[in-house]
């Protein structure tokens, strides 16, 4: 399979390789002193960055329709909104620190998508032929890219007080730390799901006008909306106990790994459910 | 500490008045008591009360004005509890509780359904009313503390300033959305209409609930005549296939033996790797195959008779193991070029797939006539119904099956949605910057 992607798809190959030499220079920033080490690690998501986006538009020309049709396609999606918000994210709060846990996440979907390959590509059937397909999944993967770096943030939050080498990460600053400023974690982690969460509504209310374009109903109650309902009532929820005493820190910060569990259930595990059989959303791949 | 001096510690002194609960254990309190209290009594009264979307929409309205003019008139800590973040916090973790269970049980199904495919558990489900969850009474009344808790803390902002002017706008936009939702499944009326091309005019609706048709029907107010239904597919596309050997676990769950595309090329003169390690290219593509015999040597050539994708032929040439395979292929006649016992590449027609599904039709009122077309993501307002494109026959390609939708509330659904959208970009966007100016 290896040699088959490596000559039929070197994009894509190149894509991952940039992803994995980019975690291992974050890795290796974590630990020098040179700050060009840190430079080329932001270089590398960047350049992995720019050909991901290049395996998209090259699908998106061959298939002659926007490529988020299968799992693969969205996986390859995915990897491009984790490494997109994370480059933002990092010129935003000036770290490197969360470099590793980012490319590692998007090589994450990169790997998954290679075990979810396209043997054909599909057409697109009549109901996704909507001018509603691409802002509704170009928005909720974003969103959902937002929260995945959150859950990240949200485990090395947890760590911190526990691991002496995590600690040691956030006040690190040779670099990491370009700003030279203390980090604040569970302020980021809020404000990457207040971000997500306006995504997560648009893309929500987006789909339902699209529902009701196509079939007439703006709710169906079908397994993917609800599941998508539950991860906005999820994420509504952690944002309003944030100002309950006694939320921030730990508990915050579990409700959003369980929260990332939602995201993760309603994106990859709707067969699995009983009532999969009569959702419109269940990928065929699997 | 000893026992006693520990329990002097715990205990207040008898000279001292005994402290009360703080003000968040009364909130955990008064929240656990009504989201409780809620679940219980609608599951207690839809025993009498059936589910059912007026019931839904009538029972949360209600209990939410209860609950709003209870928390406004009686003494005690009601309207702060319902506006506060705990307690919203906390039913919507509950809402995405019954969300879920929603998800985990088929919904709307017939009764005899349940109990043939869950046994005793699907008398159960049926009993406590698991089989609609979301027009229940306990979803109805979470519904009803949802709908006066945005309410209370709408309220609570009153009068606005442009500085908390987000928080108003999404949770208008909320209530909005809520109240058209409600109209929608009270006074929508929808059904399907079969239509034959050039056949009979449609004058009513067959009623439907849920995905059941009903024996009722509705007047449209004006004539539907389909003049013409056209099945568009895709071109048709010529793949080279290649396909490992695998294995499907069969309905009596025996491991039965079955071909899977494994990858897919276009047909083109460039060498190709297979996921196998073996390899091919194209020595001849012939979209209309034909054998031209060579003048001088009187040997069968391959050629084609044009360069449209007729008849299509290819020449492979494959590598597998070492072995060279020379093979010429047509689409006609598939046949595998088989690289081992369990790998093979084939030439072959994809299936057309649908494109898109066109009716064409023209109202009638009064005089008045519109022919358009309707197709999925495309559909027709007419007299107050908007017909959308849901069914067709592939026996009879004639006939198209269409939904007609009258919905008066979903104006209202879609202007909350704008709001709450307007309102969560201000909140979040806007107003940390209007704060941060003082």
């Amino acid at each position: 399979m290896l040699q088959y992607v490596l000559a039929e798809h070197p994009v894509f190959v190149a894509t991952t390789a940039l992803y994995a030499a980019s975690a291992a220079f974050y890795a290796a920033a974590w630990r020098s002193t040179k700050a060009l080490v840190g430079r080329a690690a932001t270089g590398l998501m960047a350049a992995g960055l720019v050909l991901n986006a290049a395996v998209i538009v090259q699908r998106w020309i061959e298939a002659d329709r926007a490529p988020f049709k299968s799992l693969f396609e969205s996986l390859v999606f995915f990897s491009f909104c984790i490494a997109l918000v994370y480059v933002f994210f990092e010129l935003i709060y000036r770290t490197r620190v969360f470099g590793v846990p980012a490319a590692a996440l998007a090589l994450g979907c990169l790997g998954y998508a290679l075990a979810k390959w396209d043997a054909e590509i599909v057409k697109l059937p009549p109901a996704l032929q909507s001018p509603w397909f691409v802002p509704h999944v170009m928005v909720y993967f974003v969103g959902y890219a937002a929260v995945t770096i959150a859950f990240a943030l949200a485990i090395i939050q947890l760590l911190a007080p526990r691991v002496g080498f995590v600690q040691r990460l956030l006040s690190m600053k040779a670099g990491t730390i370009t700003s030279g400023q203390p980090l604040d974690v569970e302020a980021m982690n809020f404000e990457l799901v207040r971000f997500g969460f306006a995504l997560l509504t648009i893309g929500l209310l987006v789909g339902s006008v699209w529902a009701k374009s196509a079939w007439g109903d703006f709710w169906v109650w079908d397994p993917k909306e609800n599941w998508s309902l539950v991860t906005w009532l999820v994420y509504g929820g952690y944002l309003h106990l944030r100002r309950v005493r006694g939320w921030r820190g730990d508990r915050g910060a579990w409700l959003l790994i369980a929260g990332f569990a939602v995201v993760m259930f309603t994106y990859l595990g709707m067969h699995l459910l009983p009532t999969a059989e009569e959702s419109a959303h269940v990928y065929n791949s699997q | 500490m000893n026992s006693k001096a520990s329990r002097a510690a715990a205990e207040p002194s008898p000279s001292q008045p005994p402290a009360g609960p703080s003000v968040a254990e009364r909130e955990v309190r008064l929240t656990s008591l009504l989201v409780v209290g809620a679940l219980l009594v609608g599951l207690l009264l839809q025993v009498w009360i059936p589910p059912g979307g007026f019931t839904l929409v009538a029972a949360a309205f209600l209990a939410s004005m209860v609950l709003i003019a209870v928390g406004y008139l009686a003494p005690g800590k009601l309207r702060q509890t319902i506006a506060g973040f705990r307690f919203i916090a906390t039913l919507l973790f509950v809402l995405a509780v019954e969300a879920i269970l929603g998800t985990l049980v088929l919904q709307m199904k017939p009764t005899s359904f349940y109990v043939e495919r869950y046994g005793v558990a699907g008398k159960v489900i049926v009993a406590l009313r698991l089989d609609d969850v979301f027009h229940g009474l306990p979803f109805a009344l979470l519904m009803a503390l949802f709908g006066a808790a945005v309410i209370a803390s709408a309220l609570l902002r009153w009068p606005v300033k442009v500085k908390n002017l987000g928080f108003f706008i999404a949770h208008i936009g909320l209530l909005t959305s809520l109240a058209g939702a409600g109209a929608s499944a009270t006074l929508s009326i929808r059904g399907r209409i079969d239509l034959h091309a050039g056949g009979e005019t449609a004058t009513h609706v067959v009623l439907k609930r849920g995905k059941q048709l009903l024996p009722e029907r509705a007047a449209l107010g004006f004539d539907l005549h389909l003049d013409r239904f056209e099945l568009v597919n895709y071109e048709p596309e010529f793949r080279i296939g290649f396909y490992e050997q695998g294995t499907f676990t069969d309905e009596e769950g025996r491991q039965r033996p079955t071909w899977r595309l494994k990858a897919s090329f276009d047909p083109d003169l460039q060498k190709h790797r297979l996921p196998s390690g073996d390899s091919f290219r194209l020595t001849g593509i012939y979209p209309e195959f034909q054998p031209v015999p060579d003048p001088v040597t009187r040997q069968v050539k391959y050629g084609t008779a044009s360069q449209e994708w007729k008849s299509p032929a290819v020449a492979i040439e494959a590598n597998a193991g070492g072995r060279k395979i020379e093979q010429l292929l047509l689409a006609a006649q598939p046949q595998a070029v088989f690289l081992g016992a369990e790998r093979a590449l084939l030439f072959e027609k994809r299936e057309q797939e649908v494109k898109a599904y066109v009716s064409h039709v023209t109202a009638a009122k009064e005089g008045k006539r519109t022919s358009t077309k309707i197709t999925v993501n495309e559909p027709m307002s007419f007299g107050g119904w908007t017909l959308y494109q849901v069914n067709y026959n592939p026996a009879d390609p004639t006939y198209s099956g269409l939904e007609a939708v009258y919905d008066p509330g979903v104006a209202w659904v879609f202007l909350g949605f704008a709001l709450i959208c307007i309102g969560v970009f201000y909140m979040f966007y806007l107003e940390p910057r209007l704060k941060a100016r003082g």
